[in-house]
């Protein structure tokens, strides 16, 4: 939409007339009320985010239990997290969710090219892709448990066309479990990244993607060349949601499809976070596997600072 | 012939052209159907196992969805929805105030605090779970519904601050710069100019935000534990017989849970396409 | 003007929350300390039982004007709940509590009951698995309502239509009813994720295998860590209870098949490992053809009955209302208690009343006769890093994932990496 710079008489604004004196006070009452705007937000997220994080980061030094906490300095992290008999693995899964996250964007991202250039029934599947959005991820785990296990209709369906050498027990093997979850992730999470895109797409400016089709330019060409490049905004707040579900989000699902197993295939940082606290009791070893998903986190936010969130470039 | 590629140049449709265009139309619509019934195949099957009898005989049973609309889950979408409506309307007061702030007032170390609040979106929420616990605690705010709401909204907050202060961004300047020469303040002209605007963005942000405290289990079970205050998915998962693990309620209950929220999404989905439009920074 | 308004909006706004922060904190349960009346709050581990909502009646009728508030915590977040709750001071004045190492968690925060109880009383429910030491003189933490056991539930149609007689009672005769069964095209042993949470509770399996092998001292001794789940005599156990899936005799996806229940009831499978919470169900469904027995687990027919005095009631040290809450969980035990318990089908943990679901009843009945040691339940007392350990550990060896020594050694590991406070001496032996 476009705003017009004009007043309520119709008659534009004479800039000229603004007049000097009044610059300074008005800068430093507009410096006031910056202030004042984002002090609820920046109070409620430093009181209720930031200082219980530095809590944790402090109690990640201790043998906190709940009640009492003594220091133990490095402990938590030797014994408690890299020390740990699966350690490795842990990480690995962990590393994993988060580098599959561009492979779902970019699947996303064709189906909204798809969408955007096909307007048979658009609407509708858009609504369609979104719906699982709707539902909890509690709800999602137990119905893909049921969904994915031996005698599950996957494994029926893989039989029918002909590929009952590819049928097993997807959540119960180790070497499927982590993929399974991963798949049903992305699941999930499609519908959002979709809509965004999609939207991204049709109001990106039609009049490069018109003269590129005239020069010749179709498909796969179009998408790399013109579409990509328009809505790269967008590409990146998907990114960030995704990344930022697949860390947090992705806990639920654990927890209701496959508790972390078989043995720890499917255990992240911040699954093993919630069952050293709240199942074993120690609650220090689980605020330093929370420290140390947090320094992923920001590693990530880090790279992605980088390409331009904070700042428009104009 | 719905392919923009034949609008676009039409006097190139020779029948190798033709069969192009249509085979190019044919695949896309079938990979679309296709990722269609894969979204769709699970949710029909939740509806099956939620209508049929679990003991093997697979017969029509609606005892599930008698059980889930008699118990006490109405009452818990009461909160659920109460709760959630709250934290909303914390959640887009201040967002909207402090994007606002970020975007047109900036001030020596508004860019950086923008950043932190950003960072924030990537911390995951059980780093900081359990010590916010105990610091509620000890200020006896468990089971307090206005101090949980303020939770619930502060947790969205980053990501909504993220939309609504490149939205403001995408305005001119010029529009505030006017109105303050006009004479109005700064709140005059916020609330009169800036939030109408922001409706779209704010409608994106609100729904969005719905969804994921309708949905909420962790912060719910912890801070909100005393009966006549839980959340739907609270009671859903409590209904759980202990021993013997019913299905067709599970999936009843779950089916429930998520009709208000597909509803929301059908009501607002025109405004949700804007609010990200302009939410982005196009 | 609009925002001579904001700055005192925020105040009130603040001050609302904060003044309703107050109140939250206000007392909601009445009445002195040593006076039954008033109002208790009470957990439920998952949904309230027929049994509970009739004790609860029950109580409140004997002692008129007092009301017992029953709030239901999900199974699955029942400990990390009460552990939350009770470290911030908030815990309800009594809760539901299992014996050995989940009552040791909370031992600090349980009020003795013995100061409340009196002794014969304990001693006819056998509470001292939730005293201090399993020693009734010292302070008792908590009462046990119902005697739970672990067994087989089996299928006697399914067992006739394949030909066999009787019920197996060591592994030869388990590995021959198997082979039969598996014939004659049903399930003979079925396991899979019954409660949702990954997997199935391997320790069941455990308690039988290892209880026959080394008896309530070899258990002292894995738990002290004095000996190994290693030795020969477990691992010889284990093995062969791994070979029964290796022989087609149990499903192949037992960590995540969860229709077991499902074709149990159906009459698909012939057995399954569960317990007495299970009969009920059994016999709803399956009416006279459903029968338990201890699991065959053993070289020697078994002579053991893993029965553990369970289902605990606990006192929080917090509690506003002490009095109150003892004397419901004196009431649960007192004869009136114990019988309602009974009628709505568990079996209670009094001696001298019994159960009234067949199931349970024969299965006692057939402990008394052939005089089978009764053995707790495995799990209830090693650390929970050792039982996960072992949990996991065992049904990855059933998958066929990983050998019995692999997942023994892990459990071993675990062992060791306990620090000296988790590492309890509960004397199960009673030497």
């Amino acid at each position: 939409m476009t705003i017009s710079l004009r007043r309520s008489t119709g008659a534009p604004v004479d800039r000229r007339r603004r007049p000097r004196a009044t610059a300074q006070p008005l800068l430093r009452q507009r410096k006031f009320w910056g202030v004042i705007f984002v002090a609820p937000a920046i109070t409620s997220v430093t009181l209720l985010m930031i200082i219980p994080t530095f809590q944790a980061l402090y109690y990640s030094f201790t043998d906190w239990n709940g009640r009492s906490a003594n220091w133990v300095g490095f402990a938590n992290y030797t014994q408690g997290v890299f020390a740990s008999p699966d350690f490795l693995r842990i990480l690995l899964n962990t590393l994993l969710i988060i580098v599959s996250v561009p492979f779902g964007v970019a699947f996303s991202l064709i189906i909204a090219h798809l969408l955007a250039t096909h307007t048979w029934g658009r609407r509708l599947f858009r609504g369609i892709y979104f719906m699982p959005i709707a539902l909890s991820w509690v709800v999602i785990g137990l119905t893909f448990g049921y969904l994915l296990s031996s005698r599950g209709p996957i494994n029926d369906l893989l039989s029918a066309i002909g590929l009952s050498a590819l049928r097993q027990d997807w959540l119960g093997t180790e070497a499927t479990a982590l993929g399974s979850l991963i798949l049903v992730f992305n699941w999930a999470f499609f519908g959002i990244n979709v809509v965004l895109l999609y939207t991204g797409m049709t109001t990106a400016d039609p009049s490069v993607r018109e003269a590129a089709m005239l020069d010749g330019a179709s498909g796969w060409k179009m998408l790399v060349h013109i579409v990509l490049p328009q809505t790269r905004r967008y590409i990146e707040l998907c990114l960030i949601l995704t990344m930022s579900a697949a860390i947090t989000g992705v806990f639920g699902l654990i927890y209701t499809m496959t508790s972390g197993g078989p043995g720890a295939a499917t255990t992240t940082f911040e699954y093993v976070l919630y069952t050293r606290s709240f199942n074993l009791g120690h609650f220090s070893q689980g605020a330093a596997f929370g420290i140390l998903l947090f320094l992923f986190s920001l590693v990530f936010a880090v790279l992605r600072l980088r390409s331009g969130v904070r700042a428009d470039d104009k | 012939m719905t392919s923009d590629l034949a609008l676009a140049a039409p006097e190139r449709l020779t029948l190798w052209g033709r069969l192009r265009i249509l085979l190019s139309t044919g695949i896309a619509r079938i990979v679309l159907v296709g990722v269609a019934v894969v979204t769709c195949a699970p949710v029909i099957f939740m509806i099956v196992k939620s209508l049929t009898k679990q003991d093997g005989t697979n017969a029509l049973d609606f005892s599930a969805w008698q059980k889930v609309l008699q118990g006490d889950l109405p009452g818990a979408a009461l909160v659920s929805l109460t709760v959630c409506v709250l934290s909303i309307a914390i959640l887009l007061t201040f967002s909207s105030l402090a994007a606002f702030g970020f975007a047109k007032l900036p001030f020596k170390g508004s860019q950086g605090l923008l950043s932190l609040i950003i960072v924030m979106m990537l911390v995951p929420l059980q780093t900081y779970l359990i010590t916010l616990y105990f610091n509620y605690s000890n200020f006896d705010l468990i089971g307090n519904i206005p101090a949980v709401c303020l939770l619930y909204g502060t947790t969205q907050l980053p990501f909504s601050i993220f939309i609504m202060t490149n939205f403001f961004r995408a305005i001119p300047d010029e529009l505030l710069e006017a109105a303050v020469v006009d004479g109005a303040s700064y709140p005059r002209a916020f609330w009169n100019i800036f939030v109408p605007m922001a409706r779209p963005a704010m409608v994106t942000v609100g729904v969005l935000a719905f969804i994921g405290i309708w949905n909420d289990l962790l912060l719910a079970l912890l801070f909100l534990p005393t009966p006549g205050q839980r959340t739907l998915s609270v009671v859903m998962a409590s209904s759980q017989n202990a021993q013997v693990f019913d299905v067709s309620l599970v999936m009843a209950g779950s089916l429930m849970a998520a009709i208000p929220c597909i509803i929301i999404y059908i009501i607002f989905e025109r405004q949700i396409a804007q609010g990200l439009t302009a939410g982005t920074g196009k | 003007m609009m925002y001579r308004y904001l700055g005192s909006a925020a105040v009130l706004v603040t001050a609302a929350i904060l003044l309703a922060g107050c109140s939250a904190g206000a007392d909601t349960g009445s009445g002195s300390s040593t006076e039954i009346g008033g109002t208790i709050t009470l957990w439920s581990y998952g949904e309230e039982t027929q049994s509970n909502k009739d004790l609860v009646a029950g109580f409140e009728k004997k002692y008129p004007g007092t009301t017992v508030k029953v709030v239901e915590q999900p199974g699955d977040n029942y400990f990390a709940l009460l552990q939350a709750s009770v470290t911030s001071g908030k815990a309800p004045d009594a809760f539901l509590m299992f014996p050995g190492g989940y009552q040791q968690q909370f031992a600090d925060y349980s009020l003795d009951l013995s100061k409340y109880i009196n002794r014969t009383d304990l001693e006819s429910v056998n509470a001292q698995f939730f005293a201090k030491d399993s020693n009734l003189d010292n302070p008792v933490y908590g009462v046990p309502t119902v005697s739970n056991m672990y067994y087989t539930l089996y299928n006697q149609d399914v067992l006739d239509a394949a030909g066999v007689a009787t019920f197996p009672t060591d592994w030869a005769e388990l590995n021959d009813a198997c082979k039969k069964i598996t014939a004659a095209g049903y399930l003979c042993l079925g396991y899979g994720n019954t409660t949702g949470s990954g997997g199935f509770s391997a320790y069941q399996d455990f308690s039988y295998m290892s209880g026959q092998a080394v008896g309530l001292a070899g258990w002292d001794g894995l738990l002290a860590g004095t000996e190994s789940y290693t030795q020969p005599a477990i691992l010889d156990q284990v093995e062969q209870w791994a070979s029964l899936e290796t022989k087609g005799y149990t499903n192949e996806d037992v960590m995540t098949w969860r229709d077991v229940r499902t074709d149990f009831l159906a009459g698909k499978t012939a057995m399954m490992v569960t317990g007495s919470w299970d009969a009920q169900w059994a016999v709803d469904g399956l009416g006279d053809a459903v029968h338990g027995a201890p699991a065959p687990f053993s070289d020697d027919p078994i002579d053991v009955l893993i029965r553990l005095q369970d289902a605990g009631i606990s006192v929080s040290v917090d509690s506003k209302n002490p009095a109150t809450a003892a004397a419901y969980a004196a009431y649960n035990i007192s004869d009136e208690g114990q019988k309602i318990i009974a009628a709505a089908g568990g079996v209670p943990a009094r001696t001298g009343v019994g159960s009234s679901n067949r199931v349970n009843q024969e299965i006692l009945a057939n402990a008394e006769a052939a005089g089978w040691t009764q053995m707790p339940m495995y799990d209830n007392f090693i650390a929970p890093s050792v039982n996960e350990a072992l949990n996991s550990g065992l049904n990855q060896v059933l998958a066929g994932q990983l050998s019995a020594k692999d997942a023994l050694g892990k459990v071993d590991a675990a062992t060791k990496a306990l620090t000296d406070a988790e590492r309890i001496n509960y004397n199960l032996s009673g030497k």
